[in-house]
């Protein structure tokens, strides 16, 4: 769609920039919506994994004859009764551990069983034998040549060729960006500072665990059912795991409870594949614990950064220079891409000179670091955002006006190459936060004087993971009603709602004679996955493509009922008419039986969509003409309060402007805001995964604490429009951005109210009394 | 499913208003019960150890956590799930509130957020947001924040209090909310 069509078709827009009810609710309010926890099969059985207790072991022996032994027990199976591996980004994980395991939680066993009890206590029956290794738990420590080794040969393992291993060391990938001179850069820059930020663990808590089924039939197949993000990642990585082709293994989406990338790869989906095996053809399936979502699934990366940064002293960014290094635990997930992802956001938004990256991704005994909802970047904006308020702050400048001076504007270039083109919107959204912010007005006083009030704000930018590709199939009934069928997956985000908002748009029917499926990999065509914030962009265009493909069908068939020309035909409305006699329509019904009688066909339009000229980066540089085929912008102001005597921080109220190109539904992108920004909000202040020596000591939710209906301040949600020309109706993406801005803003205010500045997330309350104490003694 | 014969136990309680009488071992939840045995899947399961709340059903009008429950110890109960909601084959106001307000994202919690909220309005009509924030603390979400889902128990309540103290049916097309 060209620039000046697409502002036609939103000013026409009568579903799209709507705010409607989600299309979900009703089944969801019932309790009628199916999760894969709620999923059951006749004869199913119920699996459940002996775990490892030791971060680095050696395994000696494992003795299952017991549990083998139990009544209702039909399959035990360990790892060498499966030699599989599986992987995202490197193929370096086996279904259950071999030889030795590399995290505690690592399953060695597994049983299936009649129920759920009889599993229970057959995992407690088998015995393992183990002779504890030294382990590695910090990434810098995994970094030195005399680290132990967690494996033995990262580059003897399949990858994904994007990805940089280095031989007999613990670095799974090593991501460079080089643009400039940065040395020069300092030289010519009035000021250089360095500080160092980190981010904690963070557990993803969906508030559905993973749940997986499994079963084999006789000719070999698996069927797989599975809450995951992503139907085709599954099947993908299955298939070659256990080297069939991907016919063979048919993905089945159920109701996804929460996900926030955590549900994006494999992870026990391997353990009832290896149990249904051995069953016969009865289905296996697993559900995680609690515990096993905190020890066994995958958690938010920890990131150590180091940013120096060369300024003028009149605030023009010079040069910059990153290490980021990102622990992913025993084994590589798709950690890999986290801390190459997260090292493309490591300028902000802002224009440098110069940049130099380099961001490593280490393996350890720790928990496994996977996606989580930004893939890397809000660990970045950490950093670069807490960064620019010292900077202001020792040069004197207004945070406001220092972000404003060397912030992206269109035709700029980004460190990777890129230059930005279109739907540049961060000075908006920072204008915007900051004028209904009221950020210029004094804050309202505070209650008492042991507490102190400030105001802080941050931005970010993102990218989405480039190229990927989504496929559609639009089926038009027999009655003129609509059929999508795809593979994005409605997480809770809201994609089936705006997915039929677009649809409906486009052939100008009510969104009720819309219908969305479901994903099953044997008849929803591809997607790449739901995650990157690229559904409504990618699965969007895909959609409008199928419509476009289906319209033309149509066209064609109305040719002749009309008697003109197939390029006379107009298709809108829900009906087609010849051109300059929109009084003579006819709907797609009519149509549809004019060619194949009274029952009628179904039609079918097919939609592919990838990104236009988009390139992977060179491996030396991180340079590439288009490294992202959209970019996302967003500002939030926080005001907190501090208890100068307890160094609690309440946060009072945060302003969120998110730039999303066009909000298909706004109340969707408000609601996404809100959560997200939430979400955001237990990672500044009290989430924290406790690992110690690699075991982690708070693996509950008694425990570990994600924020209440008490934890949630004023949220004020701003939508930002400037719609990008090849999104569907303009629209871009919103759900990784939500939550990036949330930390540094909260640690700008608190620097604001009392010159205490955090570089290491969460700012606990210890943390923040500990600084006030330093500034007081000073 | 109910575990492997040794030590049954006989229990007639009443479902969603219809009667059951039923064999359970002594440690079987109602969660389990609810869910695995009588195929009400919208009681969720989201911690077994009584802290996420998606598992909240009403047992007497009292909201409880099933997955801590016996259902042994619930002979002559009257247990209300989400599937139990709908008045008259209507939506109640708490779900219709929940529907128009968005407060639904993942869904997941979203059970066990009714349910709590029905207790809550069975005991205090017209709560303040403040009450609604205090009795909805044991209900884990992560999508929403929480904005939303309060924002809709306010709305039932506003709803319930100009139609009745059962309210279930929305307001009739044209027919303006109170206090809206």
């Amino acid at each position: 769609m060209s620039q000046q069509s697409a502002v036609e078709a939103i000013t026409r827009a009568v579903h799209v920039g709507q705010s409607v009810r989600r299309l979900d609710a009703l089944q969801k309010v019932t309790g009628q919506w199916v999760y894969g926890s709620d999923h059951q099969l006749p004869g199913m059985l119920f699996g459940k994994a002996v775990r490892s207790p030791h971060p680095h072991a050696r395994i000696l022996n494992v003795d299952i004859g017991r549990a083998r032994r139990l009544t209702g027990v039909r399959a035990v199976v360990t790892g060498k009764d499966v030699p599989y591996v599986h992987g995202s980004a490197v193929r370096d994980e086996p279904f259950l551990a071999v030889g030795k395991v590399r995290y505690a939680g690592e399953p060695v066993a597994a049983v299936a069983a009649i129920s759920p009890e009889i599993a229970m206590e057959a995992v407690d029956l088998i015995e393992v034998e183990y002779a504890e290794l030294p382990g590695v738990f910090d990434p810098l420590e995994a970094m030195r040549p005399d680290a132990p080794l967690v494996h033995e040969d990262v580059t003897a393992y399949g990858r994904e060729p994007i990805f940089v291993p280095y031989p007999s060391t613990n670095i799974v990938n090593h991501t460079k960006i080089r643009s400039g001179d940065v040395e020069q850069g300092f030289r010519e820059s009035d000021e250089v500072f360095e500080d160092v930020f980190t981010t904690q663990y963070i557990q993803h808590a969906p508030i559905e665990p993973h749940a997986a089924t499994a079963q084999f039939t006789a000719d070999g197949r698996l069927t797989l059912w599975a809450n995951t993000q992503s139907p085709y990642n599954y099947q993908r990585q299955m298939a070659q795991a256990l080297q069939v082709p991907q016919s063979y293994v048919r993905v089945i989406g159920t109701g996804v409870g929460g996900g926030f990338g955590s549900k994006l790869y494999l992870r026990l989906e391997p353990l009832a594949v290896a149990l249904a095996m051995h069953t016969d053809g009865r289905p296996v399936k697993i559900t995680y614990t609690r515990e096993e979502e905190f020890i066994a699934a995958v958690v938010k990366h920890p990131a150590h950064m180091t940013f120096k940064t060369g300024v003028k002293r009149d605030g023009t960014l010079v040069a910059r220079k990153i290490t980021s290094i990102f622990n992913t635990g025993g084994y590589a997930d798709t950690g890999p891409q986290v801390a190459r992802n997260g090292c493309f956001s490591g300028t902000g938004p802002y224009r440098f000179r110069s940049v130099w990256v380099d961001s490593y991704c280490l393996y350890t005994n720790g928990p496994l670091g996977g996606a989580f909802r930004g893939y890397g970047v809000p660990q970045l904006t950490w950093a670069h955002e807490s960064q620019m308020d010292m900077i202001a702050a020792r040069l004197g400048l207004d945070p406001v006006e220092f972000r404003m001076k060397n912030l992206f504007d269109v035709g700029d270039v980004t460190c990777t190459g890129e230059v930005l083109r279109q739907s540049v919107a961060v000075k908006e959204t920072l204008r915007q936060a900051v004028e209904v912010s009221g950020y210029r007005d004094p804050l309202p006083p505070t209650p008492s004087r042991s507490t102190a009030r400030g105001r802080g704000l941050a931005t970010m930018h993102k990218l989405t993971y480039t190229p990927t590709t989504a496929t559609a199939v639009i089926k038009l009934n027999q009655d003129g009603s609509i059929t999508i069928l795809s593979s994005s997956v409605e997480l809770g985000q809201g994609a089936y709602t705006a997915l039929s908002q677009i649809v409906a748009e486009k052939f100008g029917v009510p969104i009720e004679r819309v219908r969305i499926s479901t994903p099953d990999t044997d008849y929803t065509p591809y997607d790449q996955s739901t995650s990157g914030s690229r559904t409504v962009f990618h699965m969007g265009n895909a959609l409008l493509r199928a419509a476009d493909d289906a319209m033309r069908q149509l066209r064609e068939l109305a040719a002749p009922l009309l008697d003109v020309p197939v390029h006379l035909i107009e298709c809108g409305d829900g009906t087609v008419w010849v051109k300059g006699h929109a009084g003579e329509k006819k709907t797609f019904a009519e149509v549809i039986r004019s060619r194949f009688g009274a029952r009628g066909a179904t039609i079918q339009g097919h939609g592919t969509f990838t990104p236009p000229a988009a390139a992977y980066p060179d491996l030396e540089t991180g340079q590439t003409p288009k490294l992202s085929a959209f970019w996302m912008y967003a500002t939030h102001v926080a005001d907190v309060e501090v208890d100068l005597e307890t160094g609690r921080v309440k946060v009072l109220r945060i302003v969120a402007a998110h730039d999303v190109g066009r909000a298909i539904n706004p109340a969707g992108v408000e609601a996404q805001i809100e959560g997200g920004v939430v979400q955001g909000l237990g990672a500044t202040l009290h989430e924290e995964m406790l690992v110690r020596d690699g075991i982690v000591t708070n693996p509950s939710f008694a425990e570990y604490k994600i924020p209440t209906t008490l934890d949630v301040p004023e949220i004020v949600p701003l939508i930002i429009e400037d719609p990008h020309d090849e999104g569907p109706y303009g629209a871009k993406g919103l759900g990784e951005p939500v939550l990036a801005p949330t930390s540094p803003a909260v640690a700008n205010a608190i620097f604001n109210a009392t010159g205490v500045r955090i570089r290491d997330l969460p700012i606990t309350p210890e943390k923040v009394l500990a600084q006030l104490q330093l500034l007081r003694g000073r | 499913m109910m575990g492997d014969g040794m030590g049954k136990h006989h229990v007639s309680m009443t479902v969603n208003e219809t009667e059951h009488e039923i064999e359970v071992d002594a440690n079987t939840t109602l969660l389990r019960l609810l869910h695995d045995a009588l195929f009400l899947p919208g009681t969720k399961d989201g911690c077994s150890q009584g802290v996420c709340g998606a598992c909240t059903v009403l047992v007497d009008g009292k909201a409880v956590r099933a997955c801590l429950t016996l259902a042994v110890r619930l002979s002559g109960k009257q247990v209300t799930t989400v599937e139990g909601l709908k008045v008259d084959g209507a939506l109640h106001a708490i779900q219709q509130a929940f529907v128009d307000e968005g407060s639904v994202q993942c869904g997941f919690c979203t059970p066990g957020m009714l349910m709590s909220s029905v207790a809550l309005l069975e005991e205090n009509p017209r709560p303040t947001e403040g009450d609604v924030r205090e009795a909805l603390v044991g209900n884990l979400c992560r999508c929403t924040g929480y904005v939303r889902i309060v924002r809709a128990v306010l709305a039932a309540s506003r709803m319930r209090l100009g139609h009745g103290p059962r309210g279930g049916r929305r307001p009739p097309a044209g027919h303006e909310r109170p206090h809206a």
